[in-house]
This record gives C-alpha cells, structure tokens and sequence, in this order.
C-alpha cells in the first residue's frame, strides 16, 4: 500500500470512482486476508507434492516389511509373479523392462518424427500450411488416451499382423506406436517452441554466409535450440513412461523380461490396473505392492522431468 | 554451443549436393508432416466406421448393457458431466489463485522469493507426474482418508446373495476378506486347453468379478467343490457358468466352461452387519444406509471395562456375536459381557438421496473422482492462468498502481478483467483434459455397473473413458463397435469444448486489436 498523504479534501481516486469510501485500516485488513487466501491456495500445490510423497514412502515402507517380500527380491530378481501360483515372486525388473520397451518404440517413432515436423514448421512451412497442420497436431494432443489404446488394439495390431509382424494380438509394438502418437504433438510443439525463439539473426547470417535452408536449419537453428529440444525429447519420454491406458488395452498382461517388441508385456502402469481393476484385494500383498511399484514409476518419471527442466534452463542459450 | 560453428569454410560440401540434400529434406519434412495428418485420418476413419452402426438415439438414453445391441452411455455421460462440473468448481479458484500469487504479488522478502520459485518448481514437477500416481493418491487420501474413519466401503459393498431357496447371507463385506462362494460343479468342458492359462482380470461372472486362477478351475470336476472369491456380487443366481476367453480377437466360443450349483457362502468370511436376534438393539441395515445419521462404527462397552469399537458385526452364534474392525482380526464377544451399545456416528450431513449429501471418508464417490481429477489438471489450470496473467500489460498495472490502487484492486479490477479469455481458454483446455482421464478415475471408482445417473456428489459414478475402456477390454469383438461409439460421443464432446476455446481465443484477439 502505498502512502499516500491524506489531507482532508484530497481525492482518492479509485476509492471516489466507485463512489465508496473505506477506512485505510479496513482496506489493509481485507487486503491481508487475501493475500493470505491466495497463500494458502499456492501452499495447497506443494501439500499436493508432500502427500504423493509421503503416502507412496508409508505405502512402500509397509509392502516392504510384509512377509515374503525383500527390498533384495524387489531389486535384485527378475521374476513378477504377484497373482499366479503358490509362491509368490516381486522382482521389479520386467515391469520396468515392459516400460521401456513400449517407452523405447514410442520415442523411436515420436522422436525423430516430432522433430522433423518441428524443423518443417518452423523454418520450412509456408504460413498457410502452419495453420493447417498446428491445429493437427492439437486435435492429436487432445484426443483421450483411451482412444489411443483401442486404435492400437482395432487398427494398428491388426494392420501389423497383416503385414506379416507376427505379433501377439497384445504386444509392446502397437502399444509403443500408438504411444508414440500420443507424445508426437508433445515433441513437435515443444521443439518448435524452442527453434522459434532462436533469433532471426542467427538465420541471416547464416544465409548470408552461403547456406541453404538445410545447412541453416541445421547446423545453426538446431544447435542453437538444442536445450530446448532435449528437453521436450525428456518430457515426451516422461509422459510415455506414465502411460496407462494405452498399454492397459494393447500391451497384454504377461510381465516378462522381454526385449522382443512383438511379445507380449506388462508395465508398471499395466500392472496398476491390473490390481486395481479389482485382482486383488485390498489388504493383500499384491495390493500393497501396487504402492511400490508406483513410487518406482513416480521416481522414474520425476527424474526424467527434472532433468529435462535442468537441461532446458542450463543449457539455454539466451538471446536478448 | 556456439550457434555458428556449422558454417566453418572448408568443411562445406559442394553446392549442388547441398541442394540435393536441401530437396530431400524439404522431401522428408512433407512425409513427416503428412504422416500425422494421415495419421489423425486414419484414427477418425476406423473410428467412425467401427462406431458408426450402434449409434443411434438409443446409445446416448441407454443404460449399460449385457447386450452390445442394448448398451448406450447415458450413466457415463451424465457421471462425466457431474465430475468434469465438480472437478471445475475445485481446480478453477485454487489455480487462478495460485497464478495470481505467483505472477502478481512479487515476493518481498528472501524467504517470499524462495516460496515462490519452490511453488513454481513443484507446479512444473507436479505437471509430469504420470496421472495414475494421482489416482493413487487419490484413493488413499479422499476415498480412504488414509483409513482413519473407517472403512468407506462398508455401505457401497452391502452383498446379497440369493438362491432360489431363497435369501443365504447378507452383509457388508469387508474389503480385506472378500466372500468366498462355494460352487458344486456339474460339468467342466475344456479343461485341457485352459490350464495353463492366466485368469483374465476383469472377467465378467453374470453381475459378479471373480477372481481365482485358471488352473484351479481347470482341475475342477463335475461333483467338486471349488471356491470362488468374490469382490462385488450384487444378485448371484443359482447356476454360475464361467467363460474364460484367451484373447478378444478369437471367436467368442469359451475355452473353458465351468457350470455348477451354488451350496453355500463361506461362513464367516461375509461379515453380517445384521446380528440375529438378542438383547441389543442394533440398527437394522436399511436405517444404517438411509438414514441421515448414519452408523459408520459401533462401540461397544463390555462388563470388564473395555471397550471395543467396531465396523462390522456378525453374529457367530446365539449368544455370541463376532466384532471385527478394519484389518484387526475379528473377536467373538458373549452377548451378557456387553454393558453398553452405542453406534457411531456421523460424519455425513443430508439423506443419501438428497442432493446435499456429504459424507467423510468420501469412498468412491463423484466427489472423490472430481478431487482426484483436480490433482491431475491444476498445474495445467495454474501454468496457462499464469500465462494469460503474464499477456496483460504492464502498463495497465502500472497505472492502476500510480492511481493509488492496493494490490488487490489492481488484480480483481484491472488484470483480471483483460485476463479472463486466456484464463477461460486454458480452464476449458484443462476440462477436455479432464473429461478424457481414465486411470485415476479408475483407481478411484473402478468398474461399477450403474444403471443411473448421479443424484449428488456422495453418488458412485461411470465416466465416458471408462466405460470405453471396459467395452474396449471385453472379449466380445461387438463390443468393440460399442465402444467406438462412445469414442464418437467423447470425441464430439471434447470438439465442443475445444471449439468454445478457439471462439474465446479469437473473440479476445479481436478485442485487443
């Protein structure tokens, strides 16, 4: 607040526009109160972080000290067999394997592709075909996850099949691909971003050095935006590790450790489903398990996201 | 990183191959960028030609279905609606708040500075976090309330089960001791095939979900007794019979088959929350789950002094009765030891039909889905609020400050106003992402078929995602179509939503020129 004199007779002008007068002190009380509201309301983001954090740590902490289950067996063995069977087995490896299976095809195919489109739009694209295909790419961004999953169940494991993949009808490749559609619109629109803030400057010299719009785009353009597009690379890859419903229809249920994309795999957010769609019940040491397993997939992914931040904000070149 | 050192003279190719090389990137770039489009073609085709035969006015006033030809998605579309109106309602102040605070009242002090670039971290970090992990969260934090009050369940999981002799056992079930049904089995066809196979989750037992493995049910012949357990059973009849499909694509015929009797409910492992008879009053279950107070625990007071608190009661005798308590085993307590009974309650507010409702822990409710939702889309409400925050200009702010406006006045009068559009652009953005969610939800919720829309926000719900997803896992392949229906009916929702946001966006561009 600021202070202003207040000498009878002076205006005080917002005060006089709408015609209400207040007291100096009821205005600062009301104006500390919201402050405060607003406080609370930012404060309610980082209690968010502390309750992620805190359940999935008590969660895990009690799966680990249940009977039959070792933090050794967890990390250190490579069979998943929580549901099957007299013995019991928890190692987390094909789950995580089944993950970067599907997360390895889907960058395979979102990857490269984000990026060239990228590249297109923001140094090749013409304004007329920019404004037709941004709003492509946003109507895939948009498009539910579900719908994901079943076009990679109805379409694309049928068209591999009939182009003579011999894939399971559930199988890591189709799961990946639709994957990777999903995270495209991702890749490109980051990558983008960051290839659009590089300075016009940049381009003219180069151009007036005698480079064609490849030489340009790039050994000036792409090494220039390199951070952000690094980043945008680690964002996609975190989303796809955190993919459920996708996998949940098209993967399969079979946690095997498998690098054959056409097998059949379950991963760690297949598996999530799996128990809570009602497998097993809620005492259970399948159920607890689920915690684990999410503080691996939570762990996984919050250290894919801070390292493309880090990069993003290391690395970038600013140009002012 | 030097920006420049791709150019080096020396190292340059001849011309013309620059060029070539120029073209058929050009060449490459198309191809990339017509692979999504045809891609998205692609997509809305199968969709639309899938989806096509079983969308009629029907689909959209049905009720789900046994039947692909009778299933429509109206409970879905009604809980989706409820739950993207509620989860709004939440995540619209908290995110607009939390942007103002982080664009608008620039911190002061060291320890403001570090708070904000904390909140500003976490709300990037929060934005990355896999959405099934908030599904989680959720579940543990609305639906349980991490356990504390009891068990959320005990009066959603009310089971029934008949036989045409008539009623066998009704009680609440505990979620820990799932019933187990007790089948004699007449005729087991196929069992060679199906040993070695796993059971499938989600398997569809008349109104049942089973659980069990396959190889148990395979080594079942006719005059065995094979246990089956059981999670949610509403109305069991007298003659199960167990289909286990291996994939959805074969032919719908049954691998194995397993027919046979119900004989009994495992005593004991159904909890009855209706004691029979004796000297204490207890309410009957019908006042527990209609009534305004509802009895969430029992206590009772015994003649040594203790006193024990229940969540179920099951009478294990005729004078005894067996009081368990969450995880806690169950203890058999003579009648004549009780001195005192006293039900506990209430953490509800409202009859359960009136639209007012509340109860604490919220169980699987439309409330708990909407909080659960606003988890997953409030760093996206807060990043493009701070955006639109960021669009209006300093000068309109430095103005209002100059004419001795306070912070607030500056905000709520000038900076607001001017950022509503982009705010509403990014809110209804956040919606389509909402509306689309499926795994927190079915976290949350799981399946449950509902046959009716929600009255208040303490109701179970069906959200469009889910129900796509359970058409889209069932081994029926005319599921499948039913499914690509309620794609049809998600994806015009999600195009409404979108095409108000690009509305705004233009009608507020206009406005700024």
């Amino acid at each position: 607040m600021t202070a202003l004199p207040t000498q009878p007779g002076q205006l005080r002008p917002l005060d006089h526009a709408t015609g209400r007068t207040k007291s100096r002190a009821l205005r600062r009380c009301r104006e500390t109160l919201i402050t405060a509201s607003l406080i609370i309301c930012g404060l309610f983001s980082i209690l968010t972080t502390f309750a992620i954090i805190g359940v999935l740590l008590e969660e895990t902490r009690r799966f680990f000290t249940m009977p039959d289950v070792s933090m050794r067996e967890f990390f250190l063995t490579a069979t998943w067999q929580p549901l099957l069977g007299a013995e019991k087995h928890f190692g987390i490896w094909p789950l995580v394997c089944g993950t970067m299976l599907v997360t390895g095809v889907a960058a395979l195919l979102a990857l490269p592709l984000g990026l060239i489109t990228a590249i297109y739009l923001s140094e090749y694209a013409p304004e007329r075909l920019r404004g037709f295909l941004k709003p492509v790419l946003e109507i895939l961004a948009g498009i539910p996850t579900v719908v994901y999953g079943f076009f990679a169940l109805t379409v694309i494991t049928p068209t591999l099949q009939r182009a003579g993949v011999a894939v399971d009808s559930y199988n890591a490749l189709s799961a990946g691909l639709a994957v990777g559609i999903m995270t495209l619109p991702i890749v490109c629109s980051l990558s983008e971003d960051a290839l659009r803030a590089v300075p016009r400057t940049l381009r003219e010299g180069a151009f007036a050095c005698g480079g064609t719009r490849l030489d340009v785009s790039l050994r000036v353009v792409l090494p220039a935006a390199l951070s952000g597009v690094i980043a945008s690379f680690l964002l996609a890859i975190a989303r796809s590790i955190g993919e459920t419903m996708i996998v949940a229809l098209a993967a399969g249920g079979l946690a095997q450790l498998t690098l054959d994309p056409r097998d059949q795999v379950q991963t760690m957010t297949g598996y999530m489903v799996q128990i809570f769609l009602g497998d097993a019940s809620a005492a259970g040491v399948e159920y607890r398990s689920s915690y684990a397993v999410a503080f691996m997939l939570f762990a996984m992914t919050l250290v894919v996201t801070l390292v493309g931040y880090r990069i993003m904000k290391r690395f970038r070149e600013e140009y002012q | 990183m030097n920006a420049a050192v791709g150019v080096q003279p020396g190292r340059s190719k001849p011309l013309w191959r620059r060029r070539l090389a120029d073209k058929v990137f050009v060449m490459v770039c198309v191809a990339a960028a017509a692979a999504s489009v045809l891609i998205l073609l692609l997509l809305l085709g199968s969709i639309v030609r899938q989806g096509w035969t079983y969308l009629t006015w029907d689909f959209l006033n049905n009720f789900p279905s046994r039947t692909a030809a009778s299933a429509g998605i109206k409970a879905a579309l009604w809980g989706s609606v409820w739950l993207c109106a509620v989860c709004m309602m939440l995540a619209v102040p908290i995110g607009v708040a939390t942007a103002i605070l982080l664009e608008e009242y620039a911190p002061k002090s060291r320890v403001a500075r570090r708070l904000h670039s904390f909140i500003q971290l976490n709300i990037r970090n929060l934005a990355g976090v896999p959405s099934i992990v908030y599904g989680i969260i959720g579940l543990t934090v609305f639906v349980r309330c991490f356990g504390v009050l009891g068990n959320p369940n005990q009066y959603d999981q009310l089971v029934r089960v008949h036989t045409t002799g008539g009623l066998v056992a009704e009680g609440t079930l505990i979620e820990d001791q799932p019933a187990s049904v007790i089948l004699d089995v007449t005729s087991v066809q196929g069992a060679e095939q199906a040993a070695g196979m796993p059971w499938p989750s989600g398997l569809e037992i008349n109104l049942a979900l089973a659980q069990g493995d396959a190889s148990s049910l395979a080594r079942a012949a006719p005059g065995d007794e094979i246990t089956i357990g059981l999670l949610r059973d509403y109305n069991l009849p007298l003659e199960l019979s167990f289909a286990l499909v291996p994939t959805p694509d074969s032919n719908a015929t049954p691998l194995l088959t397993v027919k046979g009797t119900l004989k009994e409910v495992r005593a004991g492992r159904l909890l009855l929350d209706r004691p029979v008879g004796g000297r204490i009053e207890i309410p009957s279950t019908d006042l527990l789950t209609r009534e305004a107070l509802a009895v969430r625990a029992h206590e009772f007071r015994l003649a040594s002094g203790e006193v024990i608190r229940a969540d179920s009661i099951a009478a294990s005798g005729d004078d005894e009765i067996t009081l368990s308590r969450g995880r806690a085993s169950a203890r058999a307590i003579r009648r004549d030891q009780i001195v005192e009974y006293r039900p506990i309650g209430p953490l509800a507010v409202g009859r359960e039909d009136s639209f007012f409702y509340l109860r604490i822990p919220l169980g699987g409710s439309v409330l708990a889905g909407a909080l659960t939702l606003m988890l997953v889309i409030l760093p996206v409400v807060i990043i493009s609020s701070q955006e639109a925050l960021r669009a209006v200009p300093r000068s309109l702010r430095e103005g209002a400050f100059a004419a001795g406006a306070t912070r607030w006045q500056v905000v709520s009068r000038m900076v607001l106003p001017s950022a509503i559009p982009g705010i509403m652009t990014g809110v209804i953005l956040a919606m389509s992402r909402a509306i689309g969610e499926a795994a927190p939800l079915l976290v949350v919720g799981g399946f449950l078929f509902i046959t009716f829309t929600p009255v208040n926000v303490m109701s179970d719900f069906a959200a469009m995602p889910l129900q796509i997803y359970q058409w889209a896992s069932r081994p029926q392949p005319e599921f499948y179509s039913v499914a690509a229906s309620g794609i049809i009916v998600l994806l015009t929702v999600l195009l409404a939503f979108n095409a108000a946001a690009i509305l705004i966006r233009q009608k507020f561009q206009k406005h700024t020129r």
